[in-house]
């Protein structure tokens, strides 16, 4: 087991780990507002990466390969905030007020219907994506970096920062942190509390979808049940890092991915999923508000 | 006499008894393979009922039990030529300390992070059937698992284990009856309602549901020896993620909680693709059933949160005015908290 070998499993794990961080802020932001598990996160993280695969292979032969990306990316964005907007209004908001276990079962529900939905209309074989970065890779310390997976750690490392000052910063994303912090409250203070879960399932839709976009590129395939296991990845990403905090989303997200890049490495790839299960199982056990949590809170 | 007969055991009997006598109609192979098919669900949903419906706990790894259940059967009757009989309890026993092992370790969560903890555990067996291929064949499966001898009559066709998947059931639904109605089952069915009142009242809840988790565990363990039996063949594939989501689907429509529910539910769930075939064919059956399960589930849990046959405890709450609503799901003591 050389250095340049761990180096590499290390170099794969930030890219796919940054991924995997933009899929946990859906089930983060949603989890702080609604105090429910998303399952439907997945589905639509494959649904956006379906309307970009489509939008682009369209656009491809009508413009130049980055503003055909581009475009691409962009309608994406749009549909998959609006189709996770939808899903709310559709399928979680009738169940509120009623034991939050009613509206998670609604999202395994939703998760089934997109899912094989897809399924049935596109195919289940596996479509091949083109590549974004033919070619481009560099040697650092005897390992090698693609430029995707440099394309990766940046868009999301930006995403990220994006948010952060969103939420943080602007008046939507204050009301946003009151309706987190005590939804009761926060209707009384005159907050229409409908906007920010809507902005909420939007930003969080948008950011599943290009994490779909990146992991597409990256393994070079889409299929109907690629969000089956990204989606759970980004619940685990999300609970390692501490739900309902955007740092912790991006620490959980690249510990899960190195973590299970080393993993397998060491064992064989076919465990890779298996070490990401182990891991939120021992989360759970142990940390359950996640392993950077400063308090301990047994608000599970 | 019938006075002191409840109406869902006379109902229930007739039934039985209806089945009993149902092969004298049904002959076609094909059919009973469809009937014994819909046994199995029956038996599976009725053990998920037990733990998610009476003890309110959302386990979404049934299917883990199953294949635990049927890897250990069929292993024991293939290498060591242990019988039918002794391999099924031994696969019931195996998946009953499973559970019992995960459940230990996992009771501790409350609600959905209990239904990921569970669904993770059930990817987790299933990799490791995929990939321990010197004891499991890996993705090809077992095949060549013997068929069971009673009274020196060996199994052949489909009739015998029609009535054995008969006999399970009975044996399911007869002890899970006598269970509930047990100081175990209320004392299940008080964590149900309220977990705070029921410790409060000297309950040991997490002992309870515990035991309420390897109890149904070693059901799905039974069945997965009797299904390795009757196909001949054990994979990884027999039963996943997908059949534990069904499962769930199966007792969200029959009434979660409701002793007869899951009956009407896993026969209308499993019968199913055999509804869709005349308007489909091929791989599509399977992603179009999948999908529609997605619907019923989305639909009956919005319009109809008792399901067919069940009686809710949510309805109450369902007419109180919005700020309150709001308030009730972000309180500790949530009404029907753990019953879906």
């Amino acid at each position: 087991m050389s250095w340049e070998f761990i180096l590499q499993q290390l170099i794969s794990g930030v890219a796919i780990g940054m991924a995997y961080a933009l899929i946990a802020i859906g089930y983060s932001m949603v989890y702080g507002i609604l105090k429910f598990i998303n399952f439907g996160h997945g589905a639509v993280y494959m649904v956006g990466t379906y309307i970009a695969y489509f939008s682009w292979r369209y656009l491809m032969d009508r413009l130049p390969l980055w503003p055909s990306f581009g475009l691409a990316v962009l309608i994406a964005v749009l549909g998959s905030a609006i189709f996770g907007v939808l899903m709310e209004r559709v399928a979680y908001k009738p169940t509120r007020g009623r034991s939050r276990l009613t509206t998670f079962m609604s999202s395994v529900g939703v998760s089934l219907i997109v899912t094989y939905g897809m399924e049935f209309l596109v195919g289940p074989e596996p479509r091949p994506v083109p590549a974004l970065f033919p070619g481009v890779r560099f040697e650092v310390g005897g390992a090698i970096v693609t430029g995707t997976q440099i394309f990766m750690f940046f868009v999301a490392l930006a995403l990220l920062l994006l948010l952060q000052w969103f939420v943080m910063r602007t008046y939507i994303g204050k009301a946003i942190r009151a309706t987190s912090e005590d939804i009761g409250a926060a209707y009384l203070m005159g907050i229409n509390i409908d906007v920010p879960i809507s902005v909420t399932f939007a930003i969080g839709s948008a950011m599943g979808a290009l994490a779909g976009i990146m992991i597409g590129i990256y393994y070079s395939a889409v299929y109907p049940t690629m969000g089956w296991i990204a989606g759970i990845k980004g619940f685990i990403a999300a609970v390692t890092g501490g739900i309902g905090s955007i740092p912790g989303a991006m620490l959980g997200g690249l510990l899960l991915g190195m973590g299970e890049n080393l993993g397998a490495g060491f064992l064989t790839s076919g465990y890779r999923d298996a070490i990401a299960f182990t891991v939120l199982i021992l989360v759970m056990l142990f940390r359950p508000t996640g392993i950077f949590a400063r308090e301990q809170r047994s608000s599970l | 006499m019938s006075k002191w007969i409840p109406r869902r055991v006379r109902l229930l009997t007739l039934a039985f008894i209806a089945a009993l006598l149902l092969p004298l109609a049904v002959r076609s192979p094909f059919a009973l393979h469809v009937l014994v098919l819909l046994g199995i669900w029956v038996v599976l949903s009725e053990s998920l009922n037990f733990v998610t419906g009476f003890a309110g706990q959302l386990a979404l790894g049934h299917a883990a039990f199953v294949t635990i259940g049927g890897y250990v059967g069929s292993l024991l009757m293939i290498h060591r030529g242990w019988s039918f009989w002794a391999a099924i309890l031994l696969g019931g026993g195996s998946a009953f300390i499973s559970g019992l092992v995960l459940g230990v370790m996992a009771l501790r969560l409350r609600g959905d992070y209990l239904g990921m903890v569970t669904l993770g555990f059930g990817e987790i067996i299933r990799l490791l059937a995929v990939n321990l291929v010197s004891i499991t064949r890996g993705p090809m499966g077992l095949p060549g698992i013997p068929r069971p001898v009673i009274f020196g009559y060996k199994f052949s066709g489909q009739l015998p284990y029609y009535y054995l998947i008969l006999a399970l059931i009975a044996l399911t639904h007869i002890s899970i009856e006598r269970m509930l109605f047990s100081r175990f089952g209320r004392a299940c069915l008080a964590i149900r309602d309220d977990e705070v009142a029921a410790e409060a009242m000297g309950v040991r809840s997490y002992t309870y549901k515990v035991l309420a988790f390897c109890i149904s565990s070693g059901y799905a363990g039974l069945v997965g020896v009797f299904y390795a039996s009757w196909a001949t063949l054990f994979s990884p594939d027999s039963f996943k993620l997908d059949d534990s989501i069904m499962m769930s689907v199966m007792i969200t429509l029959g009434g979660i909680g409701s002793l007869l529910g899951p009956i009407p539910g896993a026969l209308g769930i499993g019968a199913l693709p055999e509804l869709l075939r005349p308007f489909t064919t091929g791989a599509r059956i399977a992603s179009l059933r999948l999908a529609g399960v997605g619907l019923v589930m989305v639909v009956f849990l919005i319009l109809r949160p008792q399901g067919i046959a069940g009686m809710s405890t949510e309805k109450i709450y369902i007419s109180l005015d919005p700020i309150r609503k709001l308030l009730i799901r972000r309180g500790d003591s949530e009404p029907g908290e753990g019953s879906p």
